[in-house]
């Protein structure tokens, strides 16, 4: 006898909306860990993530109610998702580094710098600005393509393409790889 | 002077999307050199990060349930105070850290004069199911609607020892605690059929005072109902 077929996640979110837990239970544990992997990489360190990821969910969980299944669900999640995880990062970002100054500005790390010390992902990642590493993170970490990224994103798929390259050629220098050569075009843009 | 290939076309060339290079790429180490560069720096990102601790996922997923108890996600879209507009999944967070506070009367109630009288008014209130305690309890069958007068009556009053557990509850009592540390003293535990499946009810906190009741799947203990009773 062979074994009931998943429900798919759109069914899973549509008894999620009415009110169903084991459905909404199933949907959160279905999704959890690329939403972490994603919360993680955004935000660079594991506190910042776990507080990070927990909005997120929430998020999904306040927002099932407007998920008209016009889009996957998938789709649907990762734009809730990413716009969750970013919002609570920028709030802490925007709280006091305790025992600091209350208008001291942490400096983000100098590109000259992050490359002498070659750093680590998670440091390298938050040295690339937002509107790079976010969908360099969604396009390499999450595996999506183009078309989800743009509609996660609300931008054209040429705009991701620009992005995830530059996001890339970014992560790249931080990483201790060395730029090419003057003339390579990209240094023009 | 050579015209390399840009980051944009090299990265099309990771996707294998985009027009092909041409010959370049064959003949140009530099270029060949920056691609390997963005290979690693997308390997560098695609690298799964340390997986989040089975406690940490679980308590995660209780708040969002709990949320969804709060304020459940059904017809319109949720209309909310702006003072609860954010953090409210640590308003519902909360609701289980405020029943341990809650468990911290309890004692201190112990020691008070008229303890015994309140006890046993409640005993009275309580009913036969409290008094015939001494066995594990089975709720029957419940749900959303009925679970809360289910409680009521059986729920011990205030200095009285907890509803022995069900031992089939033992097991998920341990992994809510695991997930959700603050849940304070357990008041009752007690076997159930939720939605027609094989269920153990939890219900923490003090009497009198709030309690926080979790619906687990006895099967594995999977949360799948969260109620707070005043």
């Amino acid at each position: 006898v062979g074994e009931a077929p998943e429900p798919s996640d759109e069914a899973l979110a549509a008894r999620a909306a009415s009110g169903d837990r084991i459905a909404l239970d199933a949907l959160l544990r279905r999704h959890y860990d690329r939403i972490a992997a994603l919360c993680r990489r955004l935000a660079g360190n594991p506190v910042d993530a776990e507080d990070a990821t927990q909005e997120a969910l929430c998020a999904i969980v306040r927002g099932l109610p407007g998920f008209d299944g016009s889009a996957r669900f998938g789709t649907w999640a990762w734009r809730v998702a990413t716009n969750a995880c970013l919002d609570e990062l920028r709030r802490r970002a925007r709280r006091p580094t305790p025992g600091l100054p209350a208008d001291h500005v942490a400096a983000e790390p100098a590109l000259a710098e992050a490359v002498a010390t070659r750093l680590d992902v998670d440091a390298a990642l938050s040295a690339v600005p937002e509107v790079f590493r976010v969908p360099v993170v969604l396009r390499d970490l999450l595996g999506l393509d183009y078309a989800t990224i743009a509609a996660v994103l609300g931008v054209p798929p040429g705009t991701v393409r620009s992005r995830i390259a530059r996001g890339r050629g970014l992560l790249a220098d931080l990483l201790g790889n060395p730029v090419g050569p003057p003339q390579r075009r990209s240094d023009r843009a | 002077m050579t015209e390399h290939l840009d980051d944009a076309t090299l990265s099309d060339v990771l996707d294998g999307v985009g027009a092909p290079p041409g010959d370049h790429l064959a003949t140009c180490a530099d270029c060949r050199r920056r691609l390997d560069a963005l290979r690693q720096a997308a390997a560098a990102v695609a690298a799964t990060p340390p997986p989040v601790p089975d406690a940490v996922r679980d308590r995660h997923i209780a708040a969002a349930l709990a949320a969804m108890a709060a304020a459940p996600p059904t017809g319109a879209p949720a209309r909310r105070a702006p003072a609860l507009r954010r953090r409210w999944w640590k308003v519902a967070a909360g609701l289980a850290a405020a029943a341990a506070a809650a468990g911290l009367v309890l004692p201190l109630t112990r020691r008070g004069g008229d303890t015994g009288q309140l006890a046993g008014k409640e005993a009275e209130r309580a009913g036969p199911a409290v008094a015939a305690a001494g066995a594990p309890l089975d709720l029957g069958a419940v749900d959303a609607a009925s679970l809360p007068a289910a409680l009521a009556s059986r729920l011990p009053p205030p200095g009285a020892a907890p509803v022995p557990p069900a031992p089939a509850a033992l097991r998920c009592e341990a992994a809510l605690r695991a997930s959700t540390p603050g849940v304070g003293p357990l008041l009752l535990a007690a076997t159930a059929t939720w939605e027609g499946r094989p269920a153990v009810v939890l219900a923490f906190g003090a009497r009198p005072g709030p309690v926080v009741a979790y619906v687990t799947a006895a099967e594995d203990c999977a949360i799948l109902h969260f109620a707070r009773l005043p």
